[in-house]
């Protein structure tokens, strides 16, 4: 158990605990704190030896400190696990953050061409409405950042224990609400960035860092001088439409609406997928419902419950350092209090939370204002070039040529808004040039699957995920058709480590790695992402996938009901009165 | 002693595959012929059709060490590689030690990216204990996987003779990563069919070193908290004992590729 006692009798509402740790004498030896927390202690400019280290071309990697650093720049620090034979050959993961998904179509056309210049070729959408784009080498990885934040984009925070990218519902055809929402959300992802100074020292002046003793004293006003024991991740819904997949994160905020007009938000607190194999420590966890707020009131709550994660998240364990896990230990009712108390005024009653889907649209649709735009499916969220299916170009021609407004979708794929009727049909044209289809863009069991980068790039990843996953759906919509359930929409989601980037654990088929070729499979999420899945099967051979469904799939199919889905005929079928605790 | 290379068809009679690898039809064969061959021929064979692209894993049994020597004496200069747990005995790493200063070479220690400390804060205290086969996959099946990749052809030490999990071994099998994009590779399996009194006589006749533990009753050997002494006929006892599991899982990881 972590040292909470101390921080227990304390309410803070600013800054941060100054190791309370030390305080209790009458306890057993605390746990000591992770090293993360020694090094973020130690510069809490986050700036490291970063500077430093970019400006000697005789090194092609930064120090074991620097890459706990780099990630709170946006950066992973990863090798090609394909080509070792010769040593690692270091390659980074720069991840940018765009709340609610949107982007300018200049920033996009910038990203297109660093992707090119400096990357692997590729723009792969993350699950949060992120770019990320692998294998910029060393040499290349100033001018990439410097690139990304001369589109007014930023790479700051989108890794590391701060919060992480704001989701937002990005389909403007759902309602006029959007916009609002997104401007809520904006305003959210603002007041929750830290305020080091030195990313835009290193990255934008590139300059060298100089610091004084007033930096060295720096304590961020949210964060403090530790910042968070973990990531925290806040997403806006808009019901019935779960597309964030809102309980699946630390905070979420779900539009409450009357008539057209929004009054305010549902707050979720305490949701989660990362756990560990072998580790009952942790588990995925789905938020909890705390209260009401008014829309003026969404900075204050989210500052609110981001340090109530700052002050009591276990800061002696990472694997157990989410809000989630606080909030499964002490309770809802003290976590409820615990934000009341900081904002020095109750929550209101909440309103009860109706979802019916997630998942996106695609195709031409009317936005609310008449114009169109276009949902365009984009497998596993990478935007590439293959020879007969030109994404990357088609885009940015398209891009370039109708200047669209452009959103990212949780589920991976690219929306192109605000196109006129004569665009439409151009747009169309230039698409199909490139071997990009507007209708029929993807069979029903690919669009509602999702699956992680894995291998080569991730230096988590267990098993294989992206490069895997078509070849997986194609044998699945095989057996499908075998047993008589052609075109039956199945969410499928894929990662390769059991840390859940891809959300596996609400997927009606989760296929989580467990090792090389082998996968956990879960079972039982449901259409709108308001549920747990169970874990089914262990370790099962990725050729063994159909020996194992076919025998589900068969009952399912002779036994049921009306319009059943795949997912809830599991539940109901196979863990009949359990709740869901993957 | 050099091995006579003249039994060994020239390389356009079976194979005339472009690239590095070869296909399941041509290992099959290969399989045939490489059955009246000795462990010499078959390092041989793999020397001039792989050269540095073939490596030897080793977890220095005394049938590796052996191996090993053939090589050396040949002059095939296969890297070696071995699988540094985290969890191998002080008198394992001592044989290692010896055995580079033996023969004058450096072998290669695979680590997992996840240390010994890492793993025990993502998957709790005593994994080994409460989870073998996911103790395996981090410390050796990740680290193996990624040389793997870049490496043609694998040599092990494996034994048909060692357990009944091994019984079926071919002396050249083909097996297929279960990844995109599918990668086969070629595991080569020269002293299968010695025999643990061979290997043995082998190894003192030439006063190779070997691991200190064969002297205190140890027979097959792992880490320190999956291996025990043990006696009887099988080869492996003494791995994890008391469990059901008989395979780390390094040689059942990847799918067989078969014509």
């Amino acid at each position: 158990m972590p040292c909470r006692k101390t921080a227990l009798a304390i309410i803070k509402t600013e800054a941060t605990p100054e190791k309370e740790e030390t305080a209790s004498s009458s306890t057993p030896q605390p746990k000591p704190l992770t090293r993360n927390e020694g090094l973020k202690a130690a510069h809490p400019l986050l700036e490291g030896t970063i500077a430093q280290t970019l400006a000697d071309p005789t090194v092609d990697r930064f120090s074991d400190d620097d890459y706990e650093f780099l990630k709170f720049h946006g950066i992973y620090q990863q090798d090609d696990r394909d080509k070792r034979k010769l040593g690692k050959e270091y390659i980074f993961m720069v991840r940018g953050r765009l709340p609610g998904g949107e982007l300018e179509p200049a920033a996009y056309l910038a990203f297109d061409r660093l992707a090119s210049e400096l990357g692997n070729q590729t723009l792969r959408i993350t699950t949060r409405q992120g770019f990320q784009f692998h294998g910029i080498v060393k040499k290349g990885l100033g001018p990439f950042i410097k690139g990304i934040n001369d589109t007014l984009a930023t790479t700051l925070a989108a890794c590391g224990d701060v919060n992480r990218n704001v989701m937002a519902p990005p389909t403007p055809a759902t309602t006029a609400l959007v916009e609002l929402i997104q401007q809520h959300c904006l305003t959210v992802s603002d007041a929750l960035l830290p305020k080091t100074r030195a990313y835009h020292q290193i990255w934008v002046e590139g300059v060298e860092l100089k610091l004084n003793e007033e930096d060295k004293n720096f304590v961020d006003p949210l964060y403090g001088k530790t910042y968070l024991p973990r990531k925290f991740k806040v997403a806006f819904a808009i019901p019935p439409l779960n597309d964030v997949d809102i309980f699946t994160n630390d905070l979420g905020f779900a539009a409450v609406v009357e008539g057209d007009q929004l009054v305010g938000y549902t707050v979720l607190a305490g949701g989660g997928m990362g756990m560990s194999h072998g580790n009952a420590q942790t588990f995925p966890r789905m938020a909890d419902v705390i209260g009401f707020v008014r829309p003026e009131q969404v900075v204050e709550v989210a500052r609110a419950v981001l340090t109530v994660h700052r002050d009591f998240g276990d800061r002696t364990n990472r694997r157990h350092a989410r809000l989630k896990y606080v909030i499964a230990e002490l309770g809802v009712a003290w976590f409820r209090d615990q934000v009341e108390a900081r904002l020095g005024y109750r929550l209101g009653p909440a309103v009860p939370l109706q979802f019916s889907k997630q998942g996106d649209v695609y195709g031409w649709q009317q936005q609310h204002n008449g114009q169109w735009f276009l949902g365009l499916f984009v497998e596993n969220g990478r935007i590439k070039d293959a020879p007969n299916y030109r994404l990357k170009s088609a885009l940015a021609r398209v891009v370039a040529e109708f200047q669209p407004g452009l959103r990212l979708t949780p589920s991976q794929n690219i929306l192109l808004l605000n196109i006129s009727d004569a665009g439409k049909a151009l747009i169309t044209g230039i698409l199909a040039e490139h071997g990009v289809p507007v209708a029929h863009q993807a069979s029903v069991l690919r669009r509602a699957s999702i699956a992680c980068p894995a291998l080569p790039t991730c230096g988590l990843s267990l098993a294989e995920s992206e490069r895997v996953m078509p070849g997986v759906l194609d044998r699945i919509e095989q057996l499908l058709r075998e047993v008589g359930l052609a075109d039956e929409e199945i969410i499928i989601r894929m990662t390769g480590c059991p840390n859940g980037c891809a959300r596996p654990y609400v997927a009606e088929i989760g296929l989580v790695g467990r090792a090389p070729g082998k996968y956990q499979v879960y079972l039982g999420g449901n259409e709108s992402s308001t549920r747990l899945n169970h874990l089914w099967k262990e370790s099962v051979k990725d050729a063994d996938f159909e020996t194992e469904l076919r025998p589900v799939f068969t009952r399912y199919k002779s036994d049921r009901l009306t319009g059943e889905r795949f997912g809830d005929w599991c539940q109901r079928r196979l863990f009949e009165g359990t709740g869901g605790a993957a | 002693m050099i091995a006579d290379l003249s039994t060994i068809p020239p390389s356009s009679d079976w194979d005339n595959e472009a690239g590095r690898t070869l296909s399941p039809e041509t290992v099959t064969w290969l399989d045939g012929q490489f059955g009246s061959m000795t462990t010499e021929e078959m390092l041989a064979w793999a020397w001039l059709r792989f050269g540095r692209g073939a490596a030897i894993g080793t977890s220095f049994q005394s049938a590796g060490i052996l191996m090993i020597d053939l090589a050396r004496k040949n002059g095939f200069d296969f890297p070696v590689f071995t699988l540094d747990t985290g969890f191998l005995f002080p008198e394992t790493l001592a044989l290692k030690e010896r055995l580079e200063k033996f023969y004058d070479f450096k072998i290669e220690s695979l680590v997992s990216d996840i240390s010994v400390e890492k793993q025990e804060e993502i998957n709790g205290p005593a994994l080994w204990a409460r989870d073998p086969d996911l103790c395996c996959t981090t410390r050796k099946i990740l680290p193996l996987r990624d040389k793997l990749r870049d490496l043609d052809c694998w040599i092990t030490g494996l034994r048909r003779q060692q357990s009944p999990s091994r019984a079926g071994i071919g002396m050249i099998e083909l097996f297929r990563f279960s990844e995109a994009p599918a990668k086969d590779i070629v595991k080569l399996n020269p002293v299968a069919n010695w025999s643990r009194e061979e290997v043995w006589t082998y190894v003192r006749g030439n006063h190779l070193p070997y691991n200190a533990l064969h002297n205190t009753g140890y027979r097959s050997i792992g880490c320190t908290h999956c291996t025990r002494q043990a006696s009887g006929a099988d080869d492996r006892a003494g791995r994890w004992a008391g469990s059901a599991k008989v395979e780390c899982g390094i040689h059942t990881f990847m799918e067989p590729h078969r014509p």
